[in-house]
């Protein structure tokens, strides 16, 4: 071997126990015939002799000291074996039992903490606002004003539509061929809030909630999504493989029933769940169908209200409207739908006119920059 | 534990342990306070498990290790070394013949006292206890290669900073004193 020896060789020729391979016989026979290699290794051998191992030596009064130590400590546990407050203070045998009679302890407190804190939630009816044509809770044909409790099976038929509120706060409209479950409605006892849980099996409806005056958290479930929202409105359309959800205001959470994906929703988008959840931004075609759907029910409840001359009272094959006893109320009734489509008219006509001025506005602060 | 077996563990193992624990701290009063508490921990570990004679030893290497490690955090917000205090021995001929052996070990201690605890851990284990590699793997809960990793590690780097400062000859010193 002419090469002189590595930085590692160096190491394990100092010290044989850091050598891991057997060629330390074609080492030595260089080492003995290099003098360089040699110094090294020696020099490092000098790093690995002993500082203290021939001069250190404990005094006698440690020795003393440790004993001494060893007397106060048992004497004191003696001394506190009475007072242990917490069990990985006790021996060994008692700690089993310390640990699960503080845990029953503890659990009795949270209960009846837990009992304290969770309010009580009385459980509440939502109301049938509007029916036109076919729709029957179980077999019964539903007429406006009519309560459904939870538990309630809402069925719509074709071409028909109904809506279901909870005072100002909550408005689902739900139109031809659907099925709705309520399957939860209850108001809490203490701040008011309402909370609700709808099953849709199929169909459309266009949900509308606020949080006015009550906070409202609901849920939608279909059979391929759920859907958590509080405060939005939404166009659902569900089908027994998949399930439409046009986000128009707010935002919720989609969660797919079938994958688990969850999704945080957007206003303006077109999300599609089957598999897993897909999105896109709404179309006109879709804001098309919502305003169609909407136009409907303002449509069909202002002209089924013309032709009410004769009406037929607690029959849901014929449309009636909210409060329809007789032509005077629907009259009424109709006067005030056209009302508020004027009123909605002039708001649409003032923000655009809004946002012509705001567009004016901060082209004048380009000019007026440049 | 009775204080027969304590005092026959102490007899058994309290030089090897000083020797371990000077490797870390520099007066031979701290490292007796230590090796002192290093004992309480034991007694008061004993009071809760039972104490495996086979084990004991790598229990106590371990306990030491931790209390030196906890000592050393507490001293270094106060005072630190830098590897620039490490003094340069003058090398003139008339001089380098006199270097003594304390001058060349305290500049070792101060090298050594700049890498991590582990690594001191191994160092002192294998060069002042000659503890094998799977022994000091054992006391200090590491593996065989980790400690010899440490071991050449710190081996390159004295040798390399030694030769930077000046020592380049200091394998003769060591020869001599052989």
């Amino acid at each position: 071997m002419k090469k002189h020896l590595t930085k590692r060789q160096i190491l394990e020729m100092a010290d044989p126990g850091l050598s891991s391979r057997g060629n330390r016989s074609a080492l030595e026979s260089h080492v003995s015939s290099c003098m360089e290699c040699s110094d090294r290794i020696d020099s490092v051998r000098g790093l690995l002799s002993p500082r203290y191992r021939d001069t250190v030596m404990p005094s006698p009064e440690l020795r003393e000291r440790v004993i001494a130590s060893y007397r106060s400590s048992s004497a004191e546990k003696t001394h506190s074996r009475g007072r242990a407050l917490f069990p990985w203070t006790l021996p060994f045998p008692a700690r089993p039992v310390a640990a699960a009679a503080t845990l029953a302890l503890f659990l009795a407190a949270g209960l009846f903490f837990y009992n304290m804190i969770t309010p009580a939630q009385d459980p509440i009816s939502l109301t049938m606002k509007s029916v036109s044509g076919g729709v029957s809770c179980g077999k019964i044909p539903m007429k406006p004003m009519s309560m459904i409790p939870a538990g309630s099976d809402v069925s719509v038929q074709d071409s028909s539509w109904c809506e279901i509120a909870h005072g100002s706060s909550v408005s689902v409209k739900i139109f031809g061929k659907s099925s709705l479950l309520v399957e939860h409605a209850s108001r809490e006892s203490r701040a008011g809030s309402v909370y609700l849980r709808f099953r849709l099996y199929s169909g459309t409806l266009i949900s509308s909630v606020k949080h006015d005056p009550v906070p409202v958290e609901y849920s939608y479930i279909t059979p391929a999504a759920i859907i958590n929202s509080a405060g939005t409105v939404l166009l659902i359309t569900a089908h027994p493989n998949s399930t439409r959800v046009l986000v128009l205001e707010g935002s919720c959470k989609l969660n797919s029933t079938r994958t688990g994906e969850e999704v945080r929703t957007s206003a303006g988008y077109l999300y599609r769940i089957e598999e897993g959840i897909s999105e896109r931004p709404a179309t006109s075609d879709d804001l098309r169908m919502y305003r169609s759907l909407i136009a409907r029910t303002r449509v069909r409840a202002g002209a089924l209200l013309h032709k009410e001359d004769r009406p037929v009272p607690g029959t849901a094959d014929k449309p009636v409207k909210t409060g329809s006893s007789g032509l005077k109320n629907d009259t009424d009734s109709s006067r005030e739908a056209l009302r508020e489509r004027r009123e909605l008219l002039k708001s649409r006509r003032e923000i655009r006119e809004s946002g012509k001025e705001i567009r004016r506005a901060g082209q004048d602060l380009k000019r007026t920059r440049h | 534990m009775d204080q027969h077996t304590l005092t026959e563990i102490y007899d058994r193992h309290c030089r090897e342990l000083l020797v371990y624990i000077r490797g870390f701290v520099k007066s031979p009063e701290q490292a007796e306070d230590l090796l002192h508490d290093v004992f309480v921990r034991l007694i008061q570990y004993s009071q809760d498990h039972d104490i495996d004679s086979s084990r004991v030893r790598a229990l106590l290497y371990r306990i030491s290790h931790n209390l030196c490690v906890d000592f050393l955090r507490q001293n270094s917000r106060s005072r630190t070394t830098s590897l620039d205090q490490v003094t340069a021995p003058d090398t003139s001929p008339s001089v380098e013949s006199n270097i003594d052996r304390d001058e060349l070990f305290r500049n070792i201690g101060e090298l050594v006292s700049t890498r991590d605890h582990l690594s001191r851990s191994v160092f002192y284990m294998r060069t002042e206890l000659e503890m094998t590699y799977a022994e000091i793997a054992l006391n200090l809960g590491i593996s065989e290669r980790t400690a010899k990793r440490k071991m050449r590690a710190i081996l390159h780097f004295l040798s390399g900073e030694l030769e930077k400062t000046g020592f380049s000859g200091f394998n003769a010193i060591f020869l001599s004193l052989l």
